[in-house]
């Protein structure tokens, strides 16, 4: 699995993707670390099928019992089927993760890990100094879901939004905003139910400043693409199922 | 059968003995009619009392192990299902350990890991104690069974002496004696499949 130093500056975000063992006919994800001098967090780890590859590249960052937290953006088997296994690696860990999904999440294996269930105004992970804004994103897509926001690094971690359906050779960050538009948009026109929960979303996020925009697949936008990608989204009808 | 997964074994096993309370519970109330039938036919069927006596009792003691054997048996399921997971975890970690060999932190998934081992040496032991009692009570039934079947015989001769209630005496010795077969079936078929989760328990752990 390939991981890329996003940023390193005091505190540290590594984003772990496009991996080559990685089943036929599963989408690829982005996994994110961020790292502080004694804690670490892993935001949406991962399915059971990625979890050794995840693992195996986490360990070349981080060592097991610095990693003292984990977050889920939303209750996806793409985001966190591997709980069952961290729940093994990790013991004293804290999952943060919406209160909404407690009870399905747990479906996947929770015995010794912590379930620190996110109230639905989000709320702060304390990691050892540094600040981690958990940020609503409610029905993009899933009716219980957040963000991450460091206002350090001035990264945005944001889940199924941004995101692009593309081949494990893709580029990490998004070059070409317009020819990369075409990878986005059925995405987000069909896995995004609300029009009114994105342009919330967009009110607010507009508000922050942003550098760096980590999408849970496909490429991350940089600098002026983040606000290229606002606008394409804010002008976008979604959920587009219903005729 | 041959190569289910144990924790799939325990579970049908679970079901099997269900059915063997179905018939256990048919027996009973078919006991009761003989009861009704042997105290119409007074001294005619002065033997027979007794025996439906003992096998009422028998089949609510055979209802009694088979719930026992229903909770074992679940319970024998769920620690196949956690052995299963940490079987899965420790190969999953032991692969991590080769293929990330070279990591700077490689070491720290040790502790995981000599967990991982305690608790499957902790999941066989309890396995190992499930299995023993699960066979100890299908044991107990089959005993059982085999003290009915002689009580049966008997029956059919206190029926050859009960004059006009003779035949509704002999069909009732017959329905026990059918029961009695088919309860007997049911947990040899268990038997073979508690005999099978292990086997495969045991292949998966060389």
């Amino acid at each position: 699995m390939k991981a890329t130093n996003i940023y390193e500056q005091g505190h540290m975000w590594v984003m772990f993707g496009r991996d080559p063992d990685k089943p036929d006919g599963i989408i690829d994800t982005n996994q994110y670390l961020v790292k502080t001098n004694d804690r670490a967090i892993v935001l949406d780890p991962g399915g059971i099928e990625i979890f050794s590859s995840m693992l195996s590249a986490l360990l070349h960052h981080v060592s097991i019992d610095q990693i003292t937290d984990l977050f889920a953006s939303h209750q996806d088997p793409d985001i966190i089927s591997s709980l069952g296994l961290w729940d093994q690696a990790l013991p004293n860990a804290k999952l943060h993760a919406p209160w909404l999904w407690e009870g399905f999440i747990r479906h996947f294996g929770l015995s010794s890990i912590e379930y620190a269930a996110i109230a639905d105004d989000g709320g702060t992970i304390d990691l050892g100094g540094v600040k981690l804004e958990m940020v609503p994103a409610h029905y993009l897509h899933s009716s219980g879901n957040f963000h991450i926001y460091d206002p350090v690094a001035k990264i945005l971690m944001s889940g199924d939004v941004g995101a692009a359906l593309e081949p494990i050779s893709a580029d990490i960050f998004v070059d070409d905003f317009d020819s990369h538009v075409d990878k986005m948009k059925m995405f987000h026109q069909r896995w995004m139910p609300s029009n009114r929960a994105k342009n919330d979303w967009i009110r607010r996020v507009r508000k922050l400043d942003i550098q760096m925009m980590a999408p849970q697949h496909g490429r991350i936008f940089k600098d002026e693409n983040v606000g290229k990608f606002l606008d394409w989204f804010e002008a976008l009808d979604v959920g587009n199922a219903i005729k | 059968m041959q190569n289910e997964p144990a924790f799939v074994s325990s579970a049908s096993m679970a079901a099997e003995l269900e059915l063997v309370a179905n018939i256990a519970k048919d027996m009973s109330i078919g006991v009761k009619n003989a009861k009704a039938i042997a105290n119409r036919a007074g001294q005619k069927a002065r033997g027979f009392a007794p025996i439906t006596d003992f096998i009422d009792e028998m089949s609510i003691d055979t209802l009694k192990l088979v719930n026992l054997i229903n909770k074992e048996s679940t319970m024998l399921s769920k620690i196949a299902i956690e052995e299963l997971r940490t079987r899965d975890a420790r190969q999953k970690f032991l692969a991590i350990k080769s293929k990330a060999s070279g990591a700077v932190y490689i070491s720290t998934l040790d502790c995981s890991l000599e967990k991982l081992n305690t608790t499957q040496q902790e999941n066989h032991a309890k396995l190992l104690k499930n299995v023993k009692c699960l066979k100890s009570l299908m044991d107990d039934i089959s005993q059982k069974m085999a003290v009915a079947n002689v009580i049966v015989a008997n029956s059919r001769i206190e029926a050859v002496n009960a004059e006009e209630y003779r035949q509704n005496l002999e069909t009732i010795a017959d329905d026990i004696d059918k029961s009695c077969e088919a309860i007997r079936n049911r947990v040899n078929e268990s038997f073979f499949r508690l005999e099978n989760a292990m086997q495969q328990w045991k292949y998966q752990n060389r």
